[in-house]
């Protein structure tokens, strides 16, 4: 695998939107190097040809794969996105059977991304003819540097054919960049977690620095988690925590808590293979500047459309989180309240995130990773097992810290700086650095730490901006007991003018048993002057009869309501003990229900429990049933949806969802019309009692319209290429199938690895007898190689031949064949191979030509032998059946009663046991007792027929 | 049938056949043309005679296939 930077081969192409309706066309452009497929890329394929496949990490991070529905490759399909809007409020998607469909929930991140992008051509060698180049202005001429060229000619060298199980080239391919890929076998994933693990990383298994990002979506925000690379023996792998969204139903080979993948080039579709120079292509038409690719796999998942559900204009490609995540977008940025951020970015620099991951193999490792200012979440797992980081900096408006978040990193110490937390592993050289703390000696995990630390830094800083909003300021009678505590800087310089409130209401909201942030709620509370006995002063500076705590209690309630809801729920269910852990999405799921409603939660959890799928299940729906909360009802008007409701309209979908998909057709004639739902489900009713009562479409048995002579002559244009298709299929089958014979010279070199070819010893170096059949072709006069070509010309039979010119006779020591003409072989016999008769008829009807093909070169040499020795004519021709691959071919032969010998030095081992007698001279024979000089004595069946006839 | 004589009857297929495709692909970009101007209709003469040189064509191309059966059934017995 070659380290080359391949993006100074991209060319930014136009990113197109397409919304049809009636006979509006919206296009909506951006000039992107990387986009997704559009319907438009797609025109032409059949269902099956547009299924795409996932690779094995694409399924880890969460894509929706199934077993139901093969690729044209044979693996499982996934479903895909495209640019093209089905509605201007819908995007469209392919399904997973190859079909065109929608999908109303922009939230499922189960999709698989197939990047399309273009490379450039250089300007010389575009084919075109001046004629053309000036009638097309517009072609244009890329400038090539030498490395341009370095790097698209090991592009090149990568080309391949892509063939189906018939051997029909379906496209072809090239290898570009690299990316996490399939997973390993169990013993290598065990041993590579073992070396893991024992901590002999520098030794075997060295971390190369860089890692792969992929994302997790929950609670409409994204937090992306790191996957680490390492090098063993001469490979890249990555290890992989699965994605909270992997299904391990889609692959049962992916069983392991952690997953190592191997990272592989990524194998990319020709998308104009016909239109390619013909330093590529041989017949290729030269007319494209540009080759369009796809990748031929899905290869990242769980990145959704969009984050929310809310607004039309978020349903549109250039404003999709997966314009953003391929283009290298943060997907932090992506927020609700910036939904134009990815629209905004029409001009991306494109040099981060899964362009530079996957097509840089060249890039610079990161080793102290700042997490940046709009990340506020870090995942679970987010730097699982990056050893070679050596610090993160976190900073303080991070609200989320997940399980197991630095697992495996290997920190030693913890410390602050101004008011960044730094995890790292060496002992801080800035002097400023406080807090320091060796993390062997915290009697809490690092999150505890991190997330106590983070808490009083976000409230801290939360509150100082709301109260700077509200001009209210700390009193100076406060600021001594303030300074005690780093986190309240903010305050230092402030005066209070609060109320007087009871404390007592205050701990009973914020609930006694939340003991971590009841510490910071004191703190909070203290500092804003809620245990203040002091009445606030009016404008003049008069005491004023409301007391201070008042003031401040109801305005601590105010700010916590605002920013920390849901959190004693989340603690809650932390603090339960469950297999699965807890994610984001959930806890706000089941935080919907007030505290009364909690058993419900022990409920589910006792169900997950015992049947994981339940929990699955209840992800699922939850993340799809939050896209029927907020919608447009039919007279265009926003409206919201109690949850109650929202579920009850989930579940009605989800019972016609699979109708829905397979009704596509009614959508696709209503759908524009923005008629009620109410209506398409009479309609999808209807259809479903006639198909289910089996009603004749029509009352005649058959359809009965008038074509148009457009309708006629796409009709006939359609037949006409089905034909020709199919004629073309004919064709090539009969050229496929010409087989002819050739006595190969013996000063030809392929004679040494005949072998090779056709999948037996016969090689120069073999350590078995084909050594000294080698030999004897290439050395011994009497002994030639018979082989068959196909129509390409390659070698795909042969036979070895003796010739014992002093009694007239020859011996073939057997027949070979190339794998791909053999039959199913087992063991039959010691030493011998049986046939199975009950194999392909196609396989058979080949085989069959083969052995005509030899039976040719057999009587051709006969024929000319004789010519050349008119008084001692050839008087039979023998084949062994030791190894014999055309066994069941040479079966219906006489077999040989009186071996015939063949000098012990050529090792004919097959010929020695059984012989079947190809051709002899004549039947009416005179015996003839022959004693053999080289070996025993045998005897020979001698004819006199003058032409040579394959006896049968 | 002799291997010389098969040679050339299979090579002539060949070529009748790419001559029938590169007929069909003319067509097809003159039927473009046509429906990109928005003028097919059954008064425009040129679009039956489009209609009947298709026609034609795949009478051919059904010929040549046959053609193509029957020297495959032919050689395949031989």
């Amino acid at each position: 695998m070659n380290n080359r930077d391949f993006r100074s081969l991209f060319v930014k192409k136009k990113t197109v939107s397409i919304y049809e309706h009636a006979n509006d066309r919206i296009t909506v452009s951006g000039n992107d190097y990387l986009s997704i497929p559009s319907r438009e890329a797609l025109k032409g394929l059949s269902a099956e040809q547009r299924r795409v496949s996932a690779t094995d990490f694409a399924i880890l991070t969460g894509a929706d794969t199934t077993k139901q529905y093969l690729t044209n490759t044979g693996k499982p399909s996934a479903w895909y996105y495209l640019t093209s809007q089905y509605f201007y409020n819908r995007p469209e998607t392919v399904y997973k059977d190859g079909e065109y469909s929608v999908n109303d929930i922009l939230y499922d991140n189960t999709s698989v991304l197939c990047p399309t992008f273009s490379l450039k051509l250089p300007g010389e060698s575009v084919r075109v003819t001046l004629t053309q180049r000036l009638l097309n202005n517009n072609i244009i001429r890329h400038f090539y540097t030498a490395e341009d060229y370095e790097r698209l000619y090991s592009l090149l060298e990568t080309l391949s054919t892509q063939t189906n199980n018939k051997g029909e080239t379906l496209y072809h391919t090239i290898e570009l960049g690299q990316y996490p890929k399939n997973s390993v076998d169990n013993n290598l994933n065990n041993t590579l977690e073992t070396l893991f693990n024992n901590g002999k990383l520098s030794q075997e298994l060295k971390p190369t620095g860089l890692t792969y990002t992929m994302y997790n979506h929950s609670s409409n925000a994204f937090a992306p988690k790191f996957v680490p690379e390492f090098e063993y023996l001469g490979k890249k792998y990555v290890r992989v925590k699965p994605s909270a969204s992997f299904n391990p139903l889609n692959a049962e080979h992916l069983m392991h808590d952690i997953q190592w993948v191997e990272v592989e080039p990524i194998k990319c579709k020709i998308l104009n293979w016909a239109k390619l120079p013909k330093f590529i292509n041989p017949k290729g038409s030269g007319i494209a500047n540009t080759i369009e690719l796809m990748t031929e796999d899905g290869i990242i998942s769980g990145v959704p459309y969009f984050p929310q559900d809310m607004f039309n204009v978020q349903k549109q490609y250039f404003n999709s989180s997966i314009r953003g995540f391929i283009n290298g977008l943060n997907l932090c940025e992506i927020t609700n309240a910036v939904r134009s951020s990815i629209k905004n970015n029409d001009n991306f620099t494109c040099f981060s995130g899964l362009f530079n991951e996957a097509f840089n193999t060249a890039r610079e490792p990161v080793y102290d990773y700042v997490i940046p200012n709009n990340q506020k979440i870090i995942d679970d797992y987010a730097f699982n097992g990056c050893v070679h980081l050596n610090s993160i900096t976190l900073h303080p408006q991070i609200t989320h810290i997940g399980e197991n978040a630095f697992a495996g990193c290997n920190f030693e110490y913890i410390y602050k700086l101004d008011d960044q937390a730094i995890l790292s592993k060496n002992y801080p050289v800035n002097k400023n650095a406080y807090d320091i703390i060796k993390i062997s000696e915290l009697n809490q995990s690092i999150r505890k730490h991190l997330e106590t630390y983070i808490k009083n830094s976000s409230v801290c800083i939360t509150l100082s901006k709301k109260l700077n909003k509200e001009n209210l300021v700390v009193p100076d009678k406060f600021l001594q007991e303030i300074a005690k505590y780093p986190a309240f800087n903010d305050f230092a310089n402030g005066n209070f003018h609060f109320f007087k409130m009871e404390l007592d209401n205050l701990l009973t909201k914020v609930g006694v048993d939340n003991a971590i942030y009841l510490d910071t709620y004191y703190k909070v509370a203290y500092a804003l002057g809620c245990f203040s006995t002091e009445y606030i002063k009016d404008k003049n500076g008069k005491d004023t009869p409301t007391p201070l705590c008042q003031k401040a209690s109801s305005t601590l309630f105010r700010l916590m309501n605002q920013y920390f809801d849901f959190k004693s729920l989340n603690d809650t269910f932390k603090n339960l003990s469950v297999d699965t852990k807890p994610n984001q999405l959930f806890v706000r799921f089941i935080s919907l229900s007030n505290a009364d409603r909690l058993p419900n939660v022990e409920m589910l959890i006792e169900l997950e429990k015992n049947n994981k799928e339940i929990f699955a299940k209840t992800m699922t729906n939850f993340n799809k049933a939050i896209g029927f909360k907020k919608y447009i009802d039919e007279k265009g008007i926003p409206r919201k949806l109690s949850w109650e409701e929202t579920f009850k309209k989930f579940y009605q979908y989800k019972e016609n969802i699979e109708t829905y998909h397979s009704d596509l057709e009614v959508m696709k004639v209503l759908g524009p019309l923005q008629l009620s739902n109410q209506v398409i489900e009479k309609v999808i009713k209807f259809r479903n009692m006639a198909r289910n009562n089996n009603l004749r479409k029509n009352i005649l048995g058959k359809e009965l319209k008038e074509e148009t002579i457009n309708e006629a002559i796409e009709r006939i244009k359609n037949a006409t290429r089905t034909q020709l298709i199919n004629a073309k299929e004919e064709l090539q089958k009969l050229c496929q199938k010409q087989f002819t014979y050739e006595f190969l010279d013996k000063y030809d070199p392929t004679n040494a690895i005949i072998g090779t070819y056709c999948n037996c010893c016969a090689n120069i170096n073999s350590a078995s007898y084909g050594s000294d059949i080698v030999k004897a072709t290439m050395l011994s006069p009497d002994v030639q190689n018979l082989v068959i070509r196909d129509f390409k010309g390659d070698i795909i039979a042969k036979g070895a031949m003796y010739v014992n010119e002093e009694y007239g006779y020859a011996v073939l020591n057997d027949f070979e064949i190339n794998e791909k003409y053999k039959t199913n072989e087992i063991m039959g016999l010691p030493g011998l191979y049986y046939t199975e008769t009950n194999d392909e008829k196609e396989k058979e009807q080949t085989r069959n030509l083969i052995f005509k093909a030899l039976q040719k070169g057999i009587r051709d040499f006969v024929k000319e032998y004789d010519k050349l020795h008119p008084d001692k004519p050839m008087q039979k021709v023998n084949v062994g059946l030791g190894f014999n691959r055309l066994r069941e071919q040479c079966e219906p032969y006489e077999t040989e009663k009186n071996l015939l010998t063949i000098p012990q030095e050529y090792n004919f081992k097959d010929a020695e046991k059984e012989q079947k007698i190809l051709y002899s001279r004549d039947d009416k024979t005179t015996t003839n007792t022959n004693t053999n000089t080289n070996t025993n004595t045998n005897t020979n069946t001698i004819s006199k027929n003058p032409e040579p006839e394959m006896q049968r | 049938m002799t291997e010389n004589l098969k040679k050339e009857k299979l090579y002539n297929l060949i070529v009748s056949l790419d001559q029938k495709a590169q007929e069909y692909i003319k067509l097809c970009t003159e039927f473009d043309i046509l429906k990109s101007q928005k003028n097919i209709n059954l008064k425009n003469q040129y679009c039956v005679e489009l209609q009947e040189r298709f026609t034609k064509n795949l009478e051919d191309i059904i010929k040549i296939t046959e053609d193509i059966k029957k020297f495959k059934y032919k050689t395949s017995n031989n």
